[in-house]
């Protein structure tokens, strides 16, 4: 038996719990055919990914509003699959009247904010004002960080001690100094999905902030879960700091 | 025909397959270009389309359906696979072409078929 052989009988988690809380659906402009709910939910059963929480990129890249509606309807009926509000800070009234709007959507758990894609700084008055009522709201914030963004984030957690961040990519290609930044705010996790899967990452990540901040993320459907998995195999982790990167610590995070 | 890496990965090297798609066209070299990713792909693909002596290694193919992607679009004949370790994890490049929806001999073409027959291994090197 090959060493390919060995390892690919049946999903690449086992049977782990696997909750993937960085997706996305719609298109992108590259070249790839997995753009669909329907398409995401087939690649999530193929990995044995039990939960996804996803923007749409409609949202991300355009029109935030709409992207938000076509969200809404497109996992309305799906089990696994939650999704992230987009906000865009520049349009601060409208921001607001999305969280009202989906405040009471059980399926829409957490907020989104992309400040490469949309062009603002976290620390700003009209993203402090959007994070004022997602503070009351109680949920919990992915944030974009590539390129930069680390240090708006951190002050931004400082100004929010009550709101979880999540720093998506961790930092980017500056994932040293998104790992020590995080250690300095309690309130942020650590999500490394990246073009880039350097080897020693995660293990970094876990010896500066401990593993109960760290979460497993995929930016799927733009990259592939597996691959973002890869570094999580390979970095040498026990079942149960597997399983809890995997699953435990976004339980809490999301209150699943 | 000898292998020429190229290394075009990163964020901002859109035309790089582009300029060595033209170098493939004014010599008789194999070149095998690493660092083919989501936002190159497009252009990866059309190079390749256009000069049948490009080969593409698959360290950062990391969209979703990648690998069936390109074996529909250039073919398995033309994909290598390599890890970039020990910079990156292994497993990171090595999961997306086992969960593939591509047929066996496509991924046995890519993992170890097509260096095989470029460097002329026999199967007593296995």
């Amino acid at each position: 038996m090959t060493f390919y052989m060995a390892i690919s009988n049946g999903s690449w988690g086992g049977t782990m719990r696997i909750v993937d809380v960085h997706g996305h659906i719609g298109n992108w402009g590259f070249p790839m055919r997995c753009s669909t709910v329907n398409h995401l939910v087939d690649f999530m059963m193929r990995c044995g990914i039990e939960r996804t929480i996803v923007s749409h990129s409609l949202a991300i890249t355009y029109d935030f509003v709409e992207g938000n509606r076509k969200l809404a309807e497109a996992i309305e009926d799906q089990d696994g699959v939650w999704g992230y509000l987009v906000l865009n800070p520049h349009y601060v009234q409208r921001s607001l009247v999305e969280l009202d709007r989906y405040r009471d959507n059980p399926k829409f758990i957490g907020v989104k904010l992309h400040p490469e894609q949309q062009g603002y700084r976290l620390m700003h008055r009209n993203v402090l004002e959007i994070l004022e009522r997602v503070s009351e709201l109680r949920l919990p914030v992915l944030v974009h960080t590539f390129p930069g963004q680390i240090d708006g984030l951190c002050q931004a957690a400082k100004e929010f001690p009550d709101v979880k961040f999540i720093m998506g990519h961790m930092g980017g290609n500056d994932w040293v100094a998104g790992i020590e930044a995080a250690a300095q705010r309690r309130n942020i996790w650590l999500e490394p999905c990246s073009s880039f899967p350097d080897a020693g990452k995660i293990s970094q990540a876990i010896d500066t902030v401990g593993v109960e901040r760290l979460l497993f993320g995929s930016d799927s459907t733009l990259l592939n879960p597996a691959f973002i998995w890869g570094m999580l195999r390979d970095a040498g982790l026990s079942q149960d700091d597997l399983q809890q990167i995997a699953w435990k610590n976004a339980a809490d995070v999301f209150h699943f | 025909m000898i292998i020429c890496p190229a290394r075009v990965g990163g964020h901002q090297n859109s035309g790089v397959i582009t300029d060595i798609a033209w170098l493939a066209s004014q010599y008789n070299v194999r070149f095998l270009i690493t660092g083919i990713y989501y936002g190159n792909l497009a252009e990866a693909i059309a190079a390749a389309q256009r000069r049948e002596n490009i080969f593409f290694e698959t360290h950062l193919l990391n969209s979703p359906d990648g690998f069936e992607v390109m074996v529909e679009q250039v073919g398995s004949k033309r994909l290598l696979y390599g890890s970039s370790s020990p910079l990156h994890s292994v497993n990171s490049s090595l999961l997306p072409l086992i969960n593939a929806s591509i047929q066996q001999d496509e991924r046995d073409d890519i993992l170890y078929g097509n260096i095989q027959r470029e460097l002329g291994w026999n199967n007593a090197h296995r």
